[in-house]
């Protein structure tokens, strides 16, 4: 299991481009994927478990990974937040 | 936006958004769908597994109807609009929600309807009350999916009757029942709401039916059947209109329908040039809304018929009956006119969610490269189409995308023939002499295709793709979208070798690219030597008025002109050059 920390960058935050993209990239790969916030724990490849969160910027995250290729998953998805969903 | 005026004498404008242009005046007809209404009833244990399936049905023909609406936008409208589908799309896969839906059925022993107004009850109530104001708007989105299902699973699409050539005002209105209203020609819509329309403003748009949205308290004010005028260019609604504005818009609306009469006039001269040659313009073609520009824009025949939309939610495909409905109706509608259909050309940017991540999907396993691959999909299809060849002999052509080997083509022409000798054991009557032809959209199979030539019927052009393989850039690229130019000299050269190899073995050329639909691309096709077009149908006005009003020769020497450009520069030169002098607008 891989555990990441995480801070959202992009401005709008995880809204529902960010949210629609995130899951379907981790929708690639076997590994489970759970984000946790506040206390929270939903399934990252869910979009409407993503949305409730509504994450704005600057809020921390912590990412799991769980599975055969949890360590691509993790890079691919850590990507995406580094760089703001490619957004701003 | 929710600005309301009162003028003299009781007018009142309504000032809300411009989503799609255009001015009526005529009756309104408040619209109310009501809200979805769901029981918790309950089935029998053996009834558990028909409503797992029809969730399941209903979600492959919910993702199948958000696809469809994000093509006819990707086609139309800005990105803001397909990224929200995207989202939806997300949130019918979501399988979060599928698990929860799944379990009040299967546990609480739930129907459908209402155990997906269970799974959404709770994503609904998070999303309110997190305070997150971009969350909070996209909400009308998420609702949207669970009415879509909820709709579907009741079979309730209420069939509401609204008044010939009236003016729907309404509070909010779906794409489905805008398409269906213009069944009964309405005029044009108005709605209270604003921002929640983004798939209605791309069907409107399509529709050519003026929308306002964000009219406020529009439902509230306007009375049924009152007279109405809505103006979809400044999105605007005028009600109880005085003498004096009545006359400007009854002006307005002369000077609308005078523009209509003239594309209708230049539509209705033959299409032949000033010095007299023939040509040919043909529609584009994806789905069954379309079909009907193919009468309005008068076309000859379908140049592309495009057969990806037959593909349901991840990579299932139609069977062979629901696919010869199809081909059959697009014959119908072209009369006595030919359709060229175009197999399954998945992969790249296209659907077919089954296969997995590729580094370079354009460079990659899609065209004809998949179907040689899953040759079930190939025969359902070629089946299907050459069993309705025979009942239409010598209107089908059939068009094989993405060939880059002579191979590719001899191996789809041997199935054609198996399936052929298959159909007459079956006793179908078939079509001996079918054509059979290749999209050029490959550079190597453009250059070589003199090689190809004695082997096909005819070529069709993608200019889209020619030109970002041959550019080497990815046309979906923003970082280099001023790289991506369907005018570049090598584009032109290529299309110039294949023009003379279909010359040389008396073989027909079309081009169906984006390029075949801009007057100037047009007129330097002409002068190549092409003489078919095939386009969105809505551009074929602008094309046929250049044809027609200029002379071969005026074709031939800007064709010189544009194959002796080298740079860019150059080429925009020779291109601004022409708009003035015609002037055109870019487009």
């Amino acid at each position: 299991m891989i555990k990441k920390k995480i801070t959202i960058t992009n401005k709008a935050g995880l809204h529902a481009r960010p949210a629609a993209l995130l899951v379907k990239k981790a929708a690639k790969f076997k590994a489970d994927f759970f984000i946790h916030m506040y206390g929270y724990r939903i399934n990252g490849k869910s979009i409407l478990g993503v949305m409730t969160l509504a994450a704005e910027q600057g809020a921390e995250l912590e990412l799991e990974f769980d599975g055969p290729d949890e360590e691509d998953a993790s890079e691919c998805i850590t990507d995406l937040f580094e760089n703001g969903f490619y957004e701003d | 936006m929710n600005e309301v005026k009162e003028r003299q004498k009781g007018e009142m404008v309504i000032e809300g958004l411009s989503a799609a242009p255009g001015i009526a005046i005529g009756p309104a007809f408040i619209y109310q769908r009501g809200n979805i209404e769901v029981d918790p009833q309950k089935v029998d244990s053996n009834e558990i597994e028909r409503e797992l399936q029809s969730f399941e049905e209903v979600r492959a023909l919910t993702i199948r109807d958000l696809k469809r609406i994000s093509s006819i936008g990707r086609r139309g409208a800005g990105n803001d609009t397909s990224d929200i589908i995207d989202a939806q799309i997300e949130i019918v896969n979501d399988p979060e929600l599928q698990k929860s839906v799944q379990t009040q059925i299967k546990e609480q022993q739930f129907k459908a309807d209402f155990a997906v107004c269970e799974a959404f009850k709770r994503y609904l109530g998070l999303i309110e009350s997190s305070g997150n104001k971009l969350m909070i708007e996209r909400l009308v989105d998420v609702r949207d999916i669970r009415d879509r299902m909820v709709r579907k699973l009741q079979h309730r699409w209420q069939q509401t009757n609204v008044n010939e050539r009236s003016i729907i005002v309404s509070d909010e209105i779906t794409p489905s029942e805008i398409i269906e209203f213009t069944r009964n020609n309405i005029l044009a819509v108005a709605l209270n709401k604003g921002g929640v329309t983004a798939h209605t403003s791309i069907i409107a748009n399509a529709m050519s039916l003026p929308l306002v949205i964000g009219s406020s308290i529009a439902t509230k004010v306007i009375k049924n059947g009152e007279k109405i005028i809505v103006d979809g260019t400044r999105g605007r609604v005028i009600i109880r209109p005085c003498d004096e504005t009545l006359e400007k818009y009854q002006r307005l609306l002369r000077q609308q329908k005078r523009k209509e009469r003239n594309l209708q006039k230049i539509l209705h001269l033959p299409a032949t040039t000033a010095s007299g040659e023939h040509f040919s313009l043909q529609a584009n073609i994806e789905f069954d809304e379309e079909l009907v520009n193919i009468e309005k824009f008068k076309a000859d025949g379908i140049g592309l018929l495009r057969t990806e939309s037959l593909f349901i939610a991840d990579g299932m495909h139609l069977d062979r009956s629901s696919q010869e409905a199809f081909y059959r109706k697009s014959l119908i509608v072209t009369g006595n006119q030919q359709v060229t259909i175009r197999l399954f050309d998945v992969g790249g940017d296209k659907i077919l969610n089954e296969t997995r991540p590729e580094a370079n999907p354009f460079l990659g396993w899609r065209g004809i490269r998949v179907l040689l691959d899953r040759k079930d999909l190939l025969n359902d299809q070629l089946y299907a189409i050459l069993k309705v060849a025979g009942e239409y002999p010598g209107r089908i052509k059939i068009l094989l995308p993405m060939i880059s080997t002579l191979e590719e083509l001899l191996e789809v022409k041997n199935e054609i023939a198996k399936v052929q000798q298959t159909l007459r054991d079956e006793g179908h009557i078939i079509d001996k002499n079918i054509k059979v032809g290749i999209m050029i959209e490959v550079p190597s199979t453009a250059i070589q295709a003199d090689g190809f030539a004695p082997y096909v019927d005819f070529f069709s052009v993608g200019t889209n793709d020619l030109t970002q393989y041959v550019l080497a850039v990815d046309r979906g690229n923003t970082l280099i979208s001023n790289l991506y130019q369907q005018m570049h000299p090598a584009v032109w050269r290529l299309i110039k070798m294949t023009a003379e190899a279909a010359a040389k073995y008396n073989k027909e050329i079309a081009v169906c690219g984006e390029l075949a639909s801009k007057p100037f691309g047009a007129m330097c096709l002409m002068g190549m030597g092409i003489s078919q077009f095939s386009m969105v149908p809505t551009a074929i006005p602008k094309v046929k008025k250049i044809l027609v009003t200029h002379t071969l020769d005026e074709m031939k020497k800007l064709t010189e002109e544009v194959e002796h450009a080298v740079s860019y520069s150059d080429m925009m030169k020779i291109i601004n050059n022409w708009y003035k002098e015609n002037d055109q607008n870019h487009g």
